[in-house]
Parts: structure tokens; sequence; C-alpha cells
């Protein structure tokens, strides 16, 4: 490895999987150091993003999706929004991407141990919090972990990432599953109908109201409304949530109306980058740099921050 | 330190005689100055007042090749530019651009990481500050902790006097500089010095504009969210000027030219005056109008550098008012602070 930060590692595709479609489809790749001694000296943890590059095309930062529990891969989950993120997409197996990282601070998940975790991802912002899931369900760590909740909303059941995992989820006794898919919208806003076959719609006035039928994983609402009808307690329990700014808002809102202190929120803010090490600039939220003070922060220093996110 | 002496007539003599470095000097272009690399002694104009772009690009360049690669069957192939960084010298840099040198070190060199482009570069600099002896009507060096004789920052610092320059050795590396001129230069006298003290205190009474920082940071936060920024943003197009013109800007961004199987990546300077630079690949954007991206300015400078560095983030050159098409002006703004009403909107 190079001492020098802007020096990007190889590594090779070893998998590519489509997870989402739609007009901003997402792809998950696959990759593994190509050198032993990257390999060794990459140490993520749940929280962390990497700077991943295309030669002649540029740099982007994505959150590191996989646990730190699979030591031969990182995987990445990537939206096609750009030049970066479009030749990211026409990656195939075995082809070399350059990587650089790990950057950023953590989810303090030491720190949450015998307590219950509620995770509740909306879009594309399952990607970083998908570290935390697996790696608290994995074997070897999960007997330190109470309860696990996920919850997880898209815009219709195709914009879903991480299906496959999250429908063999569904089926298990553990963790909770709740997903959910966007209300659709017609000429007069918002239709107070299931959006797809087999996703009834909840109280749409009222979600708290709901009576949800045993059994049933699958919604119609958005996912600040799921938190809503679900209602996971506050009782020794920490909360993690990441999606669009504006889901975060609200999502953030409904877990405090539950009882949940600002501490026991955590979420990750991540702005756009470019250098990753606190230089470029353009991250910051007042006099934090979100790539190296951040991305990780409880809503208790979210609230400390200048609002500018 | 050493003080020497240098009369008028051997100064382009001194100049010829550093051999090894990129020496660059404040030369003319147009109505303008404009600091170039020195093809003849000639060329120096150490009577400029100020240069219109500010030296730092000779540290903190506009483009700037990181690295050129190629992809190999097992990895990538990388030539890093790094290794192909020369020596330079900034010869006449006033104060207040050398004084910006020191505070893009609290930026590039502290923290968890360091910028080695930025580092080998600064480290390969020799900075010979002149003193300036008549300041412009937008010059404010000395409300922002510095003043138009001080030293920060400088390996040589030279004061014009009637005769010659009173040639002060700094730091080693002044010393390295001048190692083979040492002929050139005389001893300097008493009379010498107190000359120099009079210039300086001249120069200060020459000040026109001037800001009072005191506590003008928990003002600033205490009115973040109020509609003043509105106002005193109304008039920006968005070029950017102020910062590209700005010694103590530092963003950039990082992009690459080139095929899928070879390329170069490129630092750029950007600007935080540009939408594109905050906007997310959602298009959500964080500081989506003028009014957010002139506070980030303003900010950075008089707030979050001083928070973060203990030290401003302007140095008082004053080129953004100059040049500012639509007379956006930073002392205005900043004493503007003191008159806004807590929690008026």
């Amino acid at each position: 490895m190079s001492d020098n930060p802007y020096e990007p590692m190889p590594a090779r595709v070893i998998g590519v999987s489509m997870e989402a479609g739609g007009i901003r489809p997402v792809k998950k790749i696959q990759v593994a150091f190509i050198n032993e001694e990257d390999k060794n000296n990459f140490k993520n943890v749940p929280g962390n993003c990497a700077i991943l590059s295309m030669i002649g095309q540029g740099e982007s930062m994505i959150s590191i999706t996989s646990p730190p529990t699979e030591k031969d891969f990182l995987e990445f989950a990537i939206m096609k929004v750009g030049v970066v993120t479009t030749a990211l997409h026409e990656l195939e197996v075995g082809d070399i991407v350059g990587v650089r990282g790990p950057y950023g601070n953590a989810f303090p998940i030491d720190d949450w141990k015998g307590k219950d975790i509620v995770i509740i991802g909306a879009g594309i912002g399952m990607a970083p919090i998908r570290s935390i899931y697996n790696y608290i369900l994995h074997p070897d760590n999960r007997k330190d972990f109470g309860k696990v909740t996920l919850m997880y909303g898209a815009r219709t059941p195709n914009d879903l990432s991480f299906k496959k995992e999250l429908f063999e989820y569904e089926d298990q006794a553990d963790p909770d599953v709740f997903l959910c898919i966007d209300w659709k919208f017609g000429p007069n806003g918002m239709m107070d109908e299931d959006a797809q076959e087999g996703w009834p719609r909840i109280n749409m006035k009222d979600a708290g109201a709901t009576v949800i039928p045993p059994g049933q994983t699958r919604f119609t609402c958005f996912v600040p409304q799921l938190v809503e009808m679900i209602k996971p307690s506050p009782e020794n329990t920490i909360a993690i949530t990441c999606g669009p700014p504006i889901a975060i808002k609200f999502i953030t809102q409904n877990l405090s109306k539950l009882g949940f202190d600002d501490e026991q929120i955590f979420t990750t803010m991540e702005n756009r980058m470019k250098c990753g090490i606190g230089k470029c600039g353009r991250c910051n939220i007042g006099e934090v740099f979100v790539c190296v003070d951040g991305p990780v922060f409880n809503y208790k220093q979210v609230k400390e921050l200048l609002p500018e996110y | 330190m050493t003080t020497y002496k240098i009369s008028k007539d051997k100064m382009n003599e001194l100049l010829t005689s550093i051999k090894g470095y990129d020496v660059y000097v404040p030369t003319e272009m147009g109505d303008k100055f404009q600091f170039r690399v020195m093809k003849d002694a000639g060329d120096a104009k150490l009577g400029y007042s100020q240069s219109a772009k500010p030296p730092k690009d000779v540290i903190f360049p506009q483009n700037e090749v990181l690295m050129n690669y190629k992809i190999q069957p097992n990895g990538f192939d990388v030539e890093n530019s790094l290794d192909h960084i020369g020596k330079f010298v900034i010869f006449g840099i006033r104060n207040c651009d050398a004084r910006a040198l020191k505070y893009l070190d609290t930026q590039m060199l502290n923290g968890k990481y360091v910028d080695p482009y930025y580092a080998k570069r600064r480290e390969n600099t020799t900075v010979v500050g002149l003193a300036c002896n008549s300041p412009l009507y937008n010059c404010f060096c000395r409300s922002v902790g510095a003043g138009p004789h001080h030293k920060e920052g400088h390996d040589v610092h030279l004061t014009e006097l009637d005769d010659g320059y009173l040639v002060e050795v700094i730091t080693d590396k002044g010393k390295e500089l001048l190692a083979n001129s040492m002929s050139l230069l005389a001893g300097s006298s008493d009379a010498d010095t107190s000359k120099q003290a009079e210039l300086k205190q001249a120069c200060e009474a020459k000040f026109v504009r001037k800001i009072d920082v005191k506590g003008n940071d928990k003002r600033m936060l205490d009115i973040f969210e109020s509609d003043y920024w509105r106002d005193v943003s109304d008039g920006c197009i968005g070029c950017g000027i102020c910062t590209l013109l700005c010694p103590t800007c530092f963003c950039f961004d990082i992009q690459d030219i080139g095929s899928r199987k070879e390329g170069q990546r490129v630092r750029v300077w950007d600007s935080c005056q540009y939408p594109e630079y905050t906007m997310h690949a959602s298009s959500h954007n964080p500081r989506p109008g003028k009014k957010e991206r002139q506070r980030q300015r303003f900010f950075h400078k008089y707030v979050y550098s001083y928070k973060n560095n203990q030290m401003l983030g302007c140095v008082g050159c004053g080129r953004c008012i100059n040049q500012c098409p639509t007379q956006i002006d930073i002392i205005d703004v900043i004493e503007g602070v003191k008159n806004v009403k807590e929690g008026s909107e």
C-alpha cells in the first residue's frame, strides 16, 4: 500500500448483482483486493465509506455495505446516477477497480451490546446500515444483541435493494422484518389504495391506528409511517436510520414521539465528497468535515450541527 | 535572524544568482501584476502593489496532475507526479499572501491525513517576502491579525528602503537560498532599521478600511438562519471569483481524463460558490442557493477556520472586494453583522 492517500489500491470484481431496477438502478458490486497486503491493511467497520475509482472516469465515495465479518471481499451498492456510477455499472466479474479508504468514523456497535436494535432504511439509504444488521446477525455476534428489527421501504418492490437476503430474513423467526412501498400518486395526490397486490395499505390518516393482520410484513406506506405503525419500544433500544434527508427527518421525529432519546438514534449523513480525507472542503456541515468527523452521528450531535444538510 | 542590505542596482544580480529553483517573481501583465517564472531578472517588478492572483498556485496549482495510471492484468501501473516536483522560490510575496500559506498549512498538513502533494511543494518552496509600504484602498490585513510588515511564513524578508533593500534572513531555507549571493549583500546599519520602523508606521497609518473581529464569530452564529445572508448575497451571480482569487481558499475537485485503460487523475480548484460543488447524486443540495453559498464563504473564513485552527481564513488582501463584479464587500458584510437584530428575519 502506498503512503499516498490519493493512490487507489487495485481490486478485482468478483461478483455483480442487480439489486433494484427503474430509472436509477442499483447494482451490488463485490470486490476483492488483488494485493494481500492491501487486504490486510484495510480494516473497515460498519459506517465506513470507501472511494471507488474507475480509471479515466473518476472517483466516487460509496459506503461499504458488507460487514467486517466478511474478510475476503467488500461490497458496495451503487445507484446509477452519474459518470462514475454509470462506469461502475458496466463492470463485469474479472474487471479491475480502484479502492481507497476506509474513511470516516463508525457506528459504536460495541456500545450497543445487550440492547435491542431497530434498523430503518429508506431507498438506497439501506446500503450503509446493511453492514450493521449483517454484522449483528452473524452467528459469531448474534448472542451479543437483543431483538433485531429491520424496517425498509422504497418506491416500488422493484426499487427495494438487497431483496434476496431481506426476503429470506422475512421468512425466518429472527430478525423481525417489515417492508413497505410508497403510496401511488394520482391526479389528486396520494391514492388511498394498495400500491401493489400483496402490499396492503395502512391507515393513511393515522398510521398508528392501523390494525396489523397477524404475520403481515409488507405494506403500502412511507417509511416514517411504517415506524409509527410498528411502534418499536425505546426500552433499552438503539435505532439506526438512513435514507434521503427528508425521510431521515420524519423517521427521527416519529422515533422521538415513540419515546426514543436523541442519543438512542443514529444516522449517517453522507454529503457529497471528493477527497475523503478532510481536504477538499465540500462535505462540511459548519466546522465539521463529514468525511473525517462523520459520517455517523447520533441525533443529539445532529441537533448541535448548524442546520445546513 | 541575520540582517543585511543590498543596493537596488544589485537586486537583478541577486535574482540571477539563484540557481536550481523556478523563481516566481511579480511581473507586469497589462495594467495588472502576475507572479510568473522569471526568465530575465528585468521581469521582476518589485515595486508592484498586489498581484491579481495570489501566488498560492505555486504550492497549490489550479490544475495538478496527481498521477498517471494504466490498467495491467494484475493491477495498476501508477506513475506518481509526486516524484517530479521541483524546487520553487516565491520572490517578493506580500505579507498577506505569505500568511495565507500558513493558513493553507493548517488545512493541508494538519489533521488525520497530510496532503502529500501540497506537503512536498511547500517543503520545496522558499518564500521571500516583501514588506508592503503602500496598501490599496480595500486592504485590511491589520484587522485580521497581520500587518504590512509581518514576517509570518517568510524565509527571507525584504523591505524596500530609499537606497536599497533591507534583507532579513529568517530561516535555514532562506540562508540556503542566499548562500551563493552573499557577496552581493552588505551589512545593515541602525539607520536602516529605524528607517524600516518608520516605513512600517507610515504604512500602517495609510489603511483606510477595517473590520472589528472581536466577538464576531458568536454574533454570526446567533444569526446563522437570518435573512441577512440572503440580503448580502442578493447581487451574487455565482461566478466564484471571490474564491478563485482568494489566497486562502483551498477547495478542490478530483477529476479523471483518459480512457478506461489509462488515464490521468487531476486535481483542480473548485469553489463553494458553484451549486454542483455540494449537490448530492440524488440532486438534494445542502446549499441550494446563493444565500447558503455566500454564507458558507463568510462562515468558513470567519467562524469555522477559527474554531478548527485558531486562525481566521481571511488575510485581508481585499481581492474578493476589488474583483467582485457585483460589489459584494466582505468588510461591509462582516461589519454589518453587528447591526442585525438577533432573531430578526
